[in-house]
């Protein structure tokens, strides 16, 4: 009986920290301590989201793919594009080799991304440059919280990108999505 | 018996050294240029295509050219707008020349490249032997030091902007933007190497030319292989420079024209991209798309919205048309071809038309 109840409350915290996973918020001070034999019963609990993937090459257009990341992560929107650019398929060209997410800050409902400087390399190929932004772009706003994100390389905002005016913050475009 | 080995080894040197001499490419031009990110192009013509090695030492890359330096060529050059760049000094050795670049900062194996252009019929240039170096921090992609002080705020349409729409193609002032030019040479050919600039703007003034026939009175960012704002200038400068022609001339509609690049060289196709400051511009780029479709079996990658910079900062109507891409064999081969730009050129004049056509009556 005392057994079932300590389950019931492990899967009540795991529901709970998914709310907040899925929230995207950062929560550096979190309080939570798990004592030893604590850990053991609540495992790595894991979280889906959904990542946009050039995977299709007919198609021309980004695919969903549903990825599972720890529910622990502290910065799941981080942990999210980090496996959505740096594991990325090696066929697939979305994404410059060596491009790197190195932090994902979130005010509102403002993401910045701030990205390595490979971010730049391809700059004369604006539909490399297109899919690599909405890529990332849609990637963020699935986390209900996102509406818009914005770049920044090694830190530096980034006024434009061949083309494109960086200046201000991106929104979701779903016409780079494969319709179902 | 020796001397008789001698005699004929020298003999047999001596003939293979001809036959070799007269195979071997010469290099008859060369060419320096530092782009807005900061890297420094050393661009060698040659009369037949050349082989390179390249080697680098702590400050020091070495580039080994396989073809006879024309003595007549400087052989120091020294860069303006390349702070990591000492100088370049040309050595000729026998039938090779040694390209060395001096840099006063540590080369790592990525940050430079060497690489090989076929020749091009299109725009009459011979084979070359190019060598990339970066010349400097990449700045100016990311940090441009001063807005430009003519940049305007983006703000949506507002009424009375000048531009007009009514009354069919005749008169309308029409501004073409050829992409790229100058010290910026856009993307390029994976065949014949040719330079997205320099098919931009023929294909432009075979748009102006068709555009002219309607009736329509054009006006071009450049019309030579230049810089529209000026070589040293940031990325910020150079587009809205290109928006200022627009403006200055009271255009009613604005074209920009691309050529689109991809690492993946299977892709392919037409997109014609808007920015929706006033209601008419998805019309433009639908009423273009439709037309460019109409060129042959080709992709259609459809009409995108994008925060292109010139589509944004310009009041009046207008589009950014991506015209195949160079970096697909077959439209880099349809892209050099003079009847195939004629058809692109055509099908863009004729798309304008169409677009002003739907808005005779207002
Ligand atoms: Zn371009």
């Amino acid at each position: 009986m005392k057994k079932m109840w300590r389950s019931a409350v492990a899967a009540l915290a795991v529901g709970l920290m998914t709310f907040f996973a899925a929230g995207c918020s950062q929560n550096p001070a979190n309080p939570v301590k798990p004592a030893k034999p604590v850990q053991q019963e609540q495992k790595v609990s894991k979280v889906k989201h959904t990542i946009y993937r050039a995977t299709d090459k007919a198609s021309q257009k980004l695919t969903p793919v549903e990825i599972e990341i720890d529910s622990s992560e502290k910065n799941p929107c981080l942990a999210v594009l980090k496996r959505l650019v740096e594991k990325a398929p090696k066929d697939e060209t979305t994404f410059p080799k060596g491009l790197k997410v190195k932090g994902v800050t979130v005010k509102g409902n403002l993401a910045t991304v701030d990205v390595s400087r490979e971010f730049t390399s391809r700059r004369h190929n604006d539909y490399d440059n297109t899919m690599m932004i909405y890529a990332i772009v849609d990637t963020l706003t699935e986390f209900k919280d996102i509406k818009k994100v914005t770049f920044t390389v090694e830190g530096k905002k980034l006024e434009v990108l061949g083309q494109m005016d960086m200046s201000e913050p991106f929104t979701r475009d779903e016409v780079f999505i494969k319709k179902k | 018996m020796l001397k008789k080995i001698f005699l004929i080894s020298c003999c047999l040197m001596a003939f293979l050294g001809a036959s070799l001499a007269q195979a071997a490419p010469r290099i008859t031009k060369v060419a320096y240029g530092v782009s807005p990110d900061r890297q420094l192009r050393v661009v060698m013509e040659t009369t037949s295509p050349a082989r390179m090695s390249s080697e680098f030492l702590e400050r020091e890359l070495r580039v080994t050219v396989n073809a006879k330096l024309n003595p007549r060529i400087n052989k120091l050059y020294v860069p303006k707008n390349a702070p990591y760049v000492n100088k370049v000094i040309l050595e000729p050795q026998g039938s090779e020349t040694i390209v060395r670049v001096l840099m006063k900062k540590k080369l790592s194996s990525s940050e430079y490249k060497t690489f090989n252009l076929k020749r091009d019929t299109v725009n009459k240039r011979p084979t070359r032997s190019v060598i990339d170096v970066v010349g400097g921090p990449a700045k100016k992609t990311f940090t441009p030091k001063k807005r430009s002080t003519e940049r305007k705020p983006w703000r949506p349409s507002t009424a009375g902007s000048g531009y007009s729409v009514v009354g069919g193609i005749s008169g309308k002032r029409i501004t073409l933007d050829p992409g790229h030019g100058g010290t910026d040479p856009g993307t390029h050919g994976l065949v014949t190497g040719v330079y997205e600039k320099n098919i931009t703007l023929p294909i432009s003034m075979k748009v102006k030319k068709y555009l002219e026939e309607k009736g329509a009175i054009v006006y071009m960012t450049r019309t030579t292989d230049v810089d529209v704002y000026g070589p040293d200038a940031t990325d910020v400068q150079e587009l809205q420079a290109r928006v200022d022609v627009a403006e200055d001339n009271k255009s009613d509609m604005f074209l920009s024209l691309h050529i689109n690049a991809s690492v993946n060289t299977s892709v392919g196709g037409y997109s014609t991209y808007y920015h929706p400051k006033t209601k008419y511009d998805i019309q433009v780029a639908q009423c273009i798309q439709d037309e460019l479709l109409k060129t042959g079996n080709l992709e259609d990658l459809g009409v995108r919205y994008a925060n292109f910079y010139v589509n944004k900062h310009s009041t009046m109507p207008g589009a950014l048309v991506e015209m195949l891409f160079l970096t697909n064999r077959r439209e880099e081969k349809l892209l050099t071809n003079n009847w195939f730009q004629n058809k692109i050129a055509r099908a863009i004049a004729d798309g304008v038309e169409d677009f002003y056509n739907q808005h005779r009556g207002g």
